[in-house]
């Protein structure tokens, strides 16, 4: 080859090492660029969905808070964020980005994040925020019907918005996403969930509500109260009742009685077999005692159909509320003075009905100033302009205490209860197992307004089959005095000394669980057992003078597989109970 | 928004009326017993307030192979009193897992059936004493919840007990010794680190032993 043939070549390779080294330097500085603007943009969004997590939760208080004002304003800020957000992930950069190996999965998942919380910000919260909790109140004893359908038609939408956002979110990968995204989504998603939880709950209860208070027709309704002062697993005996009428959102009472009235049935209902097995025919025979089982439903379908062979009449559920109740509710109408001089105060009242009327007056003065007294209020109720929040906050703490407990003989309307505190069903199944410790009054007296009693639950060992070793330290303490109390109080003393307070505990295991051990005061202690609702069960006598202190400990297993920190379940008191769990560290660490 | 808030409606309509009757929660109660027995019946009904466990079961937990003693009161004096043993399965009665029925419709107890020469009894008698109160050893033979109802044969007094059969595995209450649960890692443990000490020792001494070498050559 000659000289000037050697230099066009080195030339030419020179220019085509050139030109592919501009088109590397181009594809490169491209490269850089996309990512960069990718990484601002990833970072602009970052940014826009940290202000839409804060004002989030700034939404949640200000509801909780009832500062509706201030909430909506939050709202509108909250949509802009997740809206910049939104906007930010949808760009032509970041849709081929996603389509990159290695960081395109971690794109696609902050993408359908801020679309989750775009979509949830702009068609579900504006409606539950919208939802005015004043219409689930009734005004002059009405409750307006058509309002709540109305509402219910929207929460139906809320909730179908944020299932379908949790189905788009269910369907991202979490597999090889970076630490702080998989983090992010999967709290994202343990939210929506409980979002789901109350969205559906609220949805079935705004289309249960309306029947149930007689849009379709009229219902009748067994009132009972629950009297604390002779303990039942459930609360209290189930003293007097009142036969409701609801029709067309319009509640009123139709008339009062007493379980003394219903008295001993002569042929006793059928009573479940593992109810029998642990009680006898007494919850089948005596209204006082349909509640020895804590399973409400159990309880208020026996007392309808004693209701039924009293009265003759067929009601389409039972009711029960208790004195304490009572007491939160004059909390939020205020004072009312029963005509005789008597005034019920909130922090009174519970004495008032559960001791005073027992210890000051007779037989047929209690009988007057019981009706006096429901009159009173009664009419307090219908005059007095009530705050409609402290209504609602006295109404959720009585359910949360299992103080209001409601059952339906309708089986579709029960099942929209479900598990619910206000269903008051033991469930045979749960996701955390739990351990009650339920109260029967065994002296036949009113000595149950003088209990003080407190339970510890400590989680022990892990053991064969998944299973988990609990310890329960249960204390009752009698505060009654030594001598002065009337008959009324002391009534049948089936404990021998009548100021000595017999109460029966009946201890349950988690479904599928074991009772290994029960010791009174640090001795061995006979004990009658029994099986309800796949729970073993003991019953303890535990007997208790007047200033003394008994402590019953009981040793039990969960059932197989047990996962979740144990809770208990306890007989609502007239004086609350103290409590603690002792956690330990899960058996699979 | 929550369900008992959403519920609450019906609770607060409802209640509007409920509070008189919370105010009637103590009103007098039944009439406390004194039920008039009708003539001819054999025991006066138990009047309305319960009563401590007439069947006593100790220990209500067992491991197949020990036995629990059944302790019975109130039955009648030098009465006969039969006792049926019903046995159901640990893991059954799961909602949604029917029990297996016969063409009857009684239900059939599955339980894990354990090596036993002689299976205990599911029905026997015992006598009670004149205090009408009587104790029997039972060593049941199967894993189970069993369920022993005791009737007296005159009195017709009837009472039950329940008490879980486990596997037979290191009882956690036999003696207060708990199972220990996981892996025993000690000896491992203690063999590796040995062997990782051995090596150290021997690689040290391979160092020494060339370095003086090379002092030697030098």
């Amino acid at each position: 080859m000659s000289r000037r043939g050697r230099r066009r070549s080195r030339r030419r390779t020179r220019a085509r090492i050139r030109r592919a080294l501009l088109a590397g330097l181009v594809a490169g500085a491209l490269l850089v660029a996309g990512a960069g603007w990718v990484g601002f943009r990833g970072w602009q969004a970052r940014a826009h969905l940290l202000n839409a997590a804060g004002l989030a939760r700034e939404l949640s208080a200000q509801v909780v808070g009832g500062d509706f004002d201030r909430a909506q304003r939050t709202l509108a800020a909250l949509q802009e964020q997740a809206g910049a957000a939104r906007d930010a992930t949808g760009d032509a950069g970041w849709w081929l980005g996603q389509r990159t190996p290695y960081a395109g999965d971690d794109l696609g998942a902050v993408r359908q994040i801020a679309v989750a919380i775009d979509d949830l910000a702009r068609r579900a919260f504006p409606t539950l925020l919208r939802t005015d909790l004043a219409t689930l109140l009734p005004t002059q004893g009405r409750l307006d019907v058509a309002r709540l359908r109305a509402v219910s038609a929207e929460l139906t939408a809320a909730d179908a918005a944020v299932r379908q956002t949790r189905a788009s979110l269910d369907a991202v990968p979490t597999e090889n996403l970076v630490d702080q995204i998989r983090t992010a989504l999967t709290d994202l998603r343990v939210q929506i969930d409980r979002l789901v939880g109350l969205t559906g709950a609220a949805d079935k209860g705004a289309k249960v509500l309306p029947p149930l208070l007689g849009a379709d027709g009229p219902r009748t309704y067994l009132l009972v109260s629950q009297n604390l002062a002779e303990l039942r697993a459930t609360g209290g005996m189930f003293g007097a009742y009142a036969v409701i009428r609801a029709e067309n959102g319009r509640v009123r009472m139709e008339k009062q009685g007493t379980s003394a009235q219903i008295g001993r049935l002569k042929r006793p209902l059928s009573v479940d077999p593992e109810v029998r097995a642990l009680w006898a025919d007494l919850p089948g025979t005596y209204p006082a005692d349909v509640n020895l089982t804590p399973h409400f439903p159990t309880a208020a379908k026996l007392y309808r159909d004693m209701y039924r062979r009293h009265a003759g009449g067929t009601v389409d559920g039972v009711l029960a509320v208790d004195p304490v109740v009572l007491s939160y509710l004059l909390q939020a109408t205020g004072p009312v003075r029963v005509p005789g001089g008597t005034t019920l105060t909130g922090d009174r009242v519970v004495r008032t009905l559960l001791s005073d009327a027992y210890q000051k007056l007779d037989g047929g003065g209690q009988d007057a100033f019981f009706a006096a007294s429901a009159a009173a209020v009664f009419d307090a109720f219908l005059t007095k302009n009530v705050n409609h929040r402290a209504l609602l906050s006295a109404f959720d703490r009585s359910i949360t205490e299992r103080r209001i407990l409601f059952w339906s003989a309708r089986p579709e309307e029960q099942q929209t209860l479900g598990d619910s505190r206000l269903a008051g069903a033991l469930p045979d199944k749960e996701s955390a197992p739990s351990v009650g410790v339920y109260l029967n009054d065994g002296s036949g007296a009113k000595l149950g307004y003088y209990l003080r009693q407190s339970a510890t639950l400590t989680v022990g060992n892990c053991v064969e089959d998944g299973r988990r070793e609990l310890r329960l330290r249960f204390t009752l303490h009698s505060a009654a005095p030594k001598s002065g109390l009337s008959e009324s109080v002391l009534g049948l003393g089936k404990a021998g000394d009548p100021y000595t307070a017999r109460t029966l505990v009946s201890v349950y295991t988690p479904p599928g669980g074991a009772v290994l051990a029960t010791r009174l005061d640090g001795q061995p202690t006979p004990v009658g057992s029994g099986v309800e609702r796949r729970r073993q069960v003991v019953l303890a006598n535990v007997e208790v003078r007047p200033g003394a202190t008994r402590t019953l400990e009981v040793d039990l297993l969960t059932g197989r597989n047990s996962v979740g920190t144990p809770e208990l379940r306890l007989t609502p008191t007239a004086t609350p109970w103290t409590t603690q769990v002792v956690t330990a560290t899960s058996c699979n660490q | 928004m929550r369900l008992s808030r959403i519920i609450m409606a019906l609770t607060v309509g409802l209640a509007v009326v409920a509070a008189p009757t919370a105010a009637g929660a103590a009103q007098p109660q039944p009439a406390p017993g004194v039920p008039q027995p009708g003539p001819g019946t054999p025991q006066p009904p138990p009047d309305y307030v319960p009563g401590p466990a007439k069947l006593i079961a100790e220990p209500t937990t067992i491991f197949l192979g020990k036995s629990v003693l059944l302790t019975g009161t109130g039955f009648g004096p030098n009465e006969t009193v039969r006792i049926v043993v019903t046995v159901a399965p640990l893991a059954a009665s799961v909602p949604g897992q029917a029990p297996a029925r016969r063409s009857d419709g009684s239900a059939v107890a599955m339980a894990a059936v354990a090596y036993a020469p002689q299976p205990a009894p599911r029905e026997f008698t015992v006598q009670t004493d004149e205090n009408g109160r009587f104790t029997v050893r039972y060593r049941p033979t199967v894993v189970g919840q069993l369920t022993f109802t005791a009737t007296g044969l005159e009195s017709g007094q009837v009472a039950s007990a329940t008490v879980t059969v486990l596997k037979k595995k290191r009882a956690p209450h036999d003696g207060g010794k708990l199972p220990v649960t996981g892996d025993d890692m000690g000896t491992p443990l203690k063999v590796g680190g040995g062997l990782v000490g051995a090596g150290m020792v021997l690689m040290l001494t391979t160092f020494a032993w060339r370095r003086r070498n090379r002092f030697n050559v030098n």
